[in-house]
């Protein structure tokens, strides 16, 4: 179970936009990990449907080239920005309340974006954590909503 | 102990696919815009598409067009879309605007719309949609704009320009809080250009689920009176009900 204990400061607050963690009360962690593979997914737009011949594409809407150009020119920040944004807003469809966490203890089981240095094991291996999380003790603190 | 062996068996049993899917084909569909300033009264042997919008910088809205004949309420049968863009049939500067054209008839889902500057930065309806038809002779009229949400996903204000977005919100609240407003036209823009009995507010019919053909952001229209709403993330479909 990831360590979601620090001393809030300032800091911390101004970044609960980007660093938090979701939460759903009386759901079990299979179906938390189910939820958050889900959004996952679909934040890499790789979600593909419950049914196999659903299929959605990854290279967005300029093609494979675009896509790395869109890369190129837009950056990092860019896939940050959207990948929280969509994780978000995935996880309070599914009604998971979202809780402000400091930036260690987020770096400790979440990823910002996909880059080399990543790989689908380690990914995977934080959703888990992440299900842990959401499916744990219900948290103290505030709920901040979408 | 027990708690770990149900994680376990989750880890082991519940994975989903994550390889890189094949796109699925879908072909631009050539649609005609349609301007002027004269009253507007529809050829019989085409379908007109009329949508009005807040989003008023750079929008363009994508709609899938469904496969003809059985399976076309199946999007993944789908084959071809147009885009709406430009095109101010009527106006009112700084406030709505009105775009027509003449389509191919059929049904059609609602697919996407552009948020602001960035080519990737389109909220697709991938959560939650809907779809219509398209009637030759008759101008199919929709309502699609961008709607700044709250933290409790209350819509608090309508576009893309201006004072539709809360002073002060931070960027990664910017792109979060915002959902997509459906429905049939509100503004009075259309009174002296296109006469009522040719008006026909898009029959709208819900879709739960729709394919992310073009790896755009992850959104949903939101509910819909008389139409659409959710359990968490289950769609429910309203028609019917009182």
């Amino acid at each position: 179970m990831p360590d979601l204990s620090f001393v809030e400061s300032e800091s911390d607050i101004a970044n609960y936009d980007k660093y938090f963690y979701f939460h759903r009360a009386d759901t079990a962690f299979p179906e938390a990990l189910r939820d958050i593979r889900e959004c996952d997914a679909r934040a890499r737009r790789m979600w593909r449907g419950e049914a196999a011949d659903k299929q959605e594409i990854a290279a967005g809407p300029y093609g494979l080239v675009g896509a790395a150009a869109q890369a190129f020119i837009f950056g990092p920040a860019q896939d940050r920005l959207f990948r929280r944004a969509n994780l978000r807003r995935c996880m309070f469809f599914k009604g998971y309340s979202r809780y402000g966490l400091a930036k260690p203890n987020w770096e400790a089981f979440n990823f910002q974006r996909v880059d080399g240095d990543l790989v689908e094991a380690d990914i995977q291996a934080m959703l888990v954590r992440q299900a842990l999380v959401a499916s744990g003790p219900a948290p103290g603190a505030k709920a901040l909503g979408l | 102990m027990i708690r770990a062996l149900t994680i376990a068996a989750a880890v082991l049993a519940g994975s989903i696919a994550l390889q890189t899917a094949h796109a699925q084909e879908l072909k631009e569909i050539e649609i005609e815009r349609i301007s002027g300033r004269a009253p507007f009264v529809p050829d019989p042997n085409k379908a007109y598409l009329l949508v009005e919008t807040r989003n008023l910088r750079a929008a363009t809205f994508t709609f899938v067009k469904a496969a003809d004949g059985a399976g076309g309420a199946d999007p993944a049968n789908a084959t071809g879309y147009i885009e709406i863009a430009g095109n101010h049939f009527a106006n009112e500067d700084g406030v709505v605007s009105v775009r027509l054209f003449a389509v191919p008839p059929g049904e059609y889902f609602f697919s996407s719309l552009t948020w602001q500057w960035l080519p990737v930065d389109v909220d697709c309806a991938c959560m939650g949609t809907v779809r219509f038809p398209v009637e030759l002779g008759k101008v199919t009229a929709i309502r699609v704009e961008t709607a700044i949400l709250d933290a409790k996903g209350e819509q608090i204000g309508v576009g893309n320009i201006g004072d539709a977005i809360p002073d002060g919100r931070h960027e990664n609240d910017l792109f979060a809080m915002r959902g997509i407003a459906v429905g049939h036209p509100t503004s009075a823009l259309l009174r002296g250009r296109v006469d009522d009995q040719y008006i026909e507010p898009a029959r709208l019919a819900p879709v739960a689920e729709l394919p992310n053909w073009f790896g755009r952001q992850i959104n949903r229209v939101l509910p819909i009176p008389g139409v659409l709403d959710y359990e968490g993330d289950r769609m429910v479909d309203l028609r019917g009900r009182d």
